[in-house]
This record gives C-alpha cells, structure tokens and sequence, in this order.
C-alpha cells in the first residue's frame, strides 16, 4: 500500500492535469493528502502570479541586427543598454586593490585594446562603427567581472588614458564621445579608480545635469560621501530640477545605509514623484530603525498615488490603536489631518511630524479606529 | 500561421526573417526564464539574445519534430548554468524584485517567491520554472533539461515540496 508520504509525484502529476484515479480515491478519506494538494497548489499559483519582464522591441531589434552582422561575416557580441548620465570622466592612480589570484582575461582584454586601437586610429571608423564596438565592449560582462577582483590591469589604465585622449581631442558630445566617456566611466568606477575629473571645453559643470551625473559616478565608485555633497549641492542650487526627486531619494537610501534614519525619512519625505512601492518599503525599514511607525504625510493629504494609499491608512491605524509613536512622512502642515485624533503630543524633528500616542484600554480601541477610519476617510 | 518547425527550417534554409517571429513568439517566456534562474534582468536580457543567436546560428542543426521548445530551453538553461558558474565567484548583483503587478502590500510577498525560487537548487529550480511557470510539458522540459520524463517528474516534485515549505508562512491557514 503506498503511504501519504510517497503520493507527491502523483500529486504534482496531478497537478498538471494527470489522471490519477487511484489518488483521488485517497484524497476523498484522507484530510492530510488534501491539505497537502491545497498548498501545493497554492504555491504554484503564486509562482504564476509573479510579475513578468517583458520582451521589448529593443531586444528584438538587438538579435536581429547582430543576426544580420552575422549573416555579413561580422562577429558582434550582444548590445546592452547604454544609459549616459554624467560628465566626469575619472581616470588617476589606482587606489587598494585586492590582491585576489583570479586569473586576467586575456583574450577579453585583448578585444577592448583592438577596439582602442581602432578608435584611437588616424582614420576611425564611422559612428555606427564606433557605436558598435562599444558596445561590443559593453557586451564582455562576463570577462569584466571575472577581471573585478583582479590587480587593475596595465591594459586597462592603457585603455582609459586613450580613452582621455579620444575625449580631449573631440570635446563635444558626439554619440561616438558619449559611448566613449560612458564606457570610461564605467571601467573605472569598476576598478575603483579614484577620479580625476575631466570636463571637456565649454562644458558647464554645475547644471544639474552635470551636478547628478557627476554624483551617480560618485556613488557608482562607492564615493558615497562626495556624491552627498554633490547631491546636496544639487538640491540646494536647482531646487525645481527635476533631478531633486531622484537626489533626495539617493540621500535617504545613503543615510538608511548608514543607520541614520532620521534625516532618510526626511529626504524620502521629498522624493514627490519617485515614490513608488519600493520607496514604500525602504520607508518602512527606516522607520524600524528609528522605532516609529511612518505614514505617508503625502497620502494623508490625498496626495500620493492611490495604490499606496491603503497600506499608509492600514498602517496608520494599526500604530493609533496600538498606541505606537507614528511619524508623519511630509511637510509639518500634512499633519493637519490628525488634529481630531487624541495624540497626547506632537512633536516635529528635522521638518518630520512626530506624533505621541498613548497606550489606551481595550474599550478605546474600537471607539478610535473608527475615529481613525473616518478622519481618513475624509482625508481620502 | 508557421509553426516553429517551420520557421526553424527556414531560418536553416538562410531566411533571416523567420527570426523576428521566433522572437516575437518565445522571446519574452526565454527572458523570464532566465530571469528565475539568475535573477538578474541585465544577464536574463544577454543571455536571452545570445539564446536567439545561437538559434540562428545553429538552426540547420535542429531535427525538426515538433520539440522546439525542448531545444530552445536547453540552449538558454546551458547559458544560464555556463553563467552561474562564472558568477559562482563573485559576489551575486543585487536582487531586486520586480516592479509588482499589484501595490505595495504585495511586495513583501513577491519577494518571498523570489527568494524561495532562488533558494531550490538546480536542476529542481529549472523544472519548477518551466512546468509552473513557463507552462512546458513534460516532455519538452526534460528535453530542456537534459534528462528523462520520469527524472523530470520527480525533480518537479521535489522543488514543489521545497517551495511550498518555504511559503508555507504565506499559505492560507490550514483549518
């Protein structure tokens, strides 16, 4: 007779559509096989609900331009985004390397320096050309990670001091200038590079265009603390860029890695539109660490999207009733809202509403949840 | 409409344009397939075209007989496997769930089926994806996999026990 604990297979199979009279006889006296079919299944359907990355036209496009590079007796490795932000090129000594045995691609390596070599030449090829074999460069992933941990390799200093070269003698933005300073960036933000700035004649380094990418270099070769500044700068000088949102969020991510929740809750307080479910969460550990409960000023004010609206309002409730402190996310006037609501204080900390709710007996919970649920019921 | 075989052999016979309907037609399963093995979109969208191109280069290798599926998945799992391998030395990209399809109070969840994906070992994980998720037949998931119908069976089974044990906090309550 074959136990309950041997009837998986059959009810995986069974899952998927396999007759199985002999399993469902059991599953009709046996509660515990039952169960055990119900989660199965359960889980499965959570698996399908999982959201999906999309095939886009870019990628279709990507396959069939190399497929025909082929097809011509060209070699070309796949395309990868080329996102250019940023006017700093940084290029100097290297810093501490760890001295970590892994063996250099040669061959990989070999490919960067042919192309330097070729965009480097008296007569380079056309832009397209140009464009391709960046990225083709791009496309070396794998033999670029493998080179991370290794010493920073004469071959790329090489490449970046050509690099330099290239851009000194274009100075403008040309595709082929911009996929060479992206490129460039991103080899030496890889290698840990300490930067050496480089800004082409003309140029106007404090835009903030100039201010974001430069602080996304910063931060990319983990030079958190001048990419704070930069951010700051950036915030402070173009307050109506519509790089603030990003920058704010950059900051409070930086300070929620650093422990200091209080000034990350005060710039997620100001990232406006980059607010997103993600940002919701990383809130919420915030407010862990600061040992607050966080709501949303913005939703509180009818201002955020609604789709974040029910988790900030569950939330606010749930820390009202169970006498929690709650912070409020936003600007002192959100607060305005909870003026009905007996907090026994509120108190404001770095432009962030704290308010003081006292532990309440049992028989208050239900007076005040509903007060809580209309309160933001009117608020919604 | 063609069928895959079709399309195969004419990309055999040297036309290139039966590529894009390959593309448009599996693309994106290919993608999120190695999106669940690797979790990591920028490798799953290299990895994805390098599997086309391989397709393309490869199609007069292809014995046609309905199994294209099979064969496409091997070629896109052998590039993921080849991959984690190489990153096996490395420090993993950060794994960052994707944007979810419904709000914020679903994140905590989605993330939870991410992790426990990422946590069924090979060769499970390639069964569970391709039977669960990517909806392959047996049959065509264990010519992916490089093994027989029955290993199929019971490696699929054995990664739905493991997922089900570790979103056993997210299951409904048993009554």
């Amino acid at each position: 007779m074959i136990s309950c604990s041997d009837r998986l297979e059959a009810m995986s199979a069974f899952l998927d559509g396999a007759p199985d009279a002999d399993l469902e006889a059991h599953l009709a006296s046996c509660p515990s096989c039952r169960r055990d079919l119900d989660a199965l299944r359960q889980s499965d359907e959570l698996l399908r609900a999982q959201p999906r990355l999309s095939w886009t036209p870019r990628l279709t496009a990507a396959v069939l331009a190399h497929a025909r590079r082929r097809a011509n007796g060209f070699w070309v490795l796949p395309v990868a985004a080329i996102v250019l932000m940023g006017i700093t090129i940084v290029l100097a000594r290297p810093r501490s390397v760890a001295p970590e045995p892994i063996a250099v691609d040669r061959e990989a390596l070999a490919d960067h320096v042919r192309a330097v070599e070729l965009l480097t030449a008296e007569d380079p090829p056309p832009d397209e050309e140009v464009l391709q074999l960046q990225v083709e460069h791009l496309g070396l992933r794998d033999a670029e990670t493998r080179l991370h941990r290794s010493p920073v390799p004469e071959e790329i200093r090489n490449y970046l001091n050509q690099t330099q070269e290239v851009l000194s003698r274009d100075g403008r933005e040309t595709k082929r200038f911009l996929v060479l300073r992206t490129e460039a960036t991103d080899l030496a933000g890889r290698y840990r590079l300490p930067a050496r700035s480089f800004h082409p004649s003309g140029r106007d380094t404090t835009s903030d265009v100039a201010l974001f990418g430069i602080a996304r270099i910063q931060l990319s070769s983990r030079r958190r603390e001048e990419a704070v500044k930069t951010l700051q700068t950036l915030i402070e000088g173009h307050p109506d860029s519509r790089y603030v949102g990003t920058a704010h969020l950059e900051l409070a991510r930086h300070y929620l890695r650093n422990n200091d929740p209080i000034p990350a809750l005060s710039h997620y307080s100001s990232v406006g539109e980059c607010a997103t479910p993600q940002v919701a969460t990383e809130v919420k550990s915030a407010g862990d660490q600061a040992g607050t409960v966080i709501v949303g000023g913005r939703a509180l004010a009818g201002m955020a999207p609604a789709s974040l609206q029910t988790q900030i309002r569950n939330r606010a409730a749930f820390a009202w009733v169970r006498g929690r402190e709650v912070t409020i996310l936003g600007p002192k006037e959100h607060s305005r809202n909870l003026g009905d609501l007996p907090v026994s204080r509120v108190r404001y900390e770095r432009g962030l509403a704290v308010l003081l709710v006292d532990k309440m007996e049992e028989r208050d919970c239900a007076r005040l949840t509903s007060q809580v649920r209309e309160t933001l019921r009117v608020v919604r | 409409m063609d069928s895959d075989d079709e399309l195969v052999g004419a990309l055999a016979g040297g036309r290139s344009g039966a590529l894009g309907s390959l593309l448009e037609r599996h693309g994106e399963a290919v993608l999120n397939f190695l999106y669940r093995l690797l979790r990591d979109r920028a490798a799953a969208e290299d990895l994805s075209q390098e599997t086309f191109l391989r397709v393309y280069r490869h199609a007069d290798r292809y014995v046609p007989g309905g199994g294209f599926r099979g064969w496409l998945f091997a070629i896109a799992r052998n590039l993921a496997l080849n991959h984690l391998r190489h990153r096996a030395l490395e420090k993993r990209p950060d794994a960052r769930p994707l944007k979810p399809s419904d709000p914020a109070e679903h994140a905590e969840l989605q993330r939870a089926v991410e992790d426990a994906i990422d946590r069924i070992e090979e060769p499970f994980r390639s069964a569970l994806v391709l039977c669960s998720i990517d909806g392959l037949s047996y049959e065509e998931a264990a010519v992916a996999c490089d093994c027989s119908i029955k290993t199929l069976s019971s490696r699929l089974a054995r990664a739905r026990a493991q997922l089900r044990s570790l979103l056993a906090p997210f299951l409904p309550e048993e009554r």
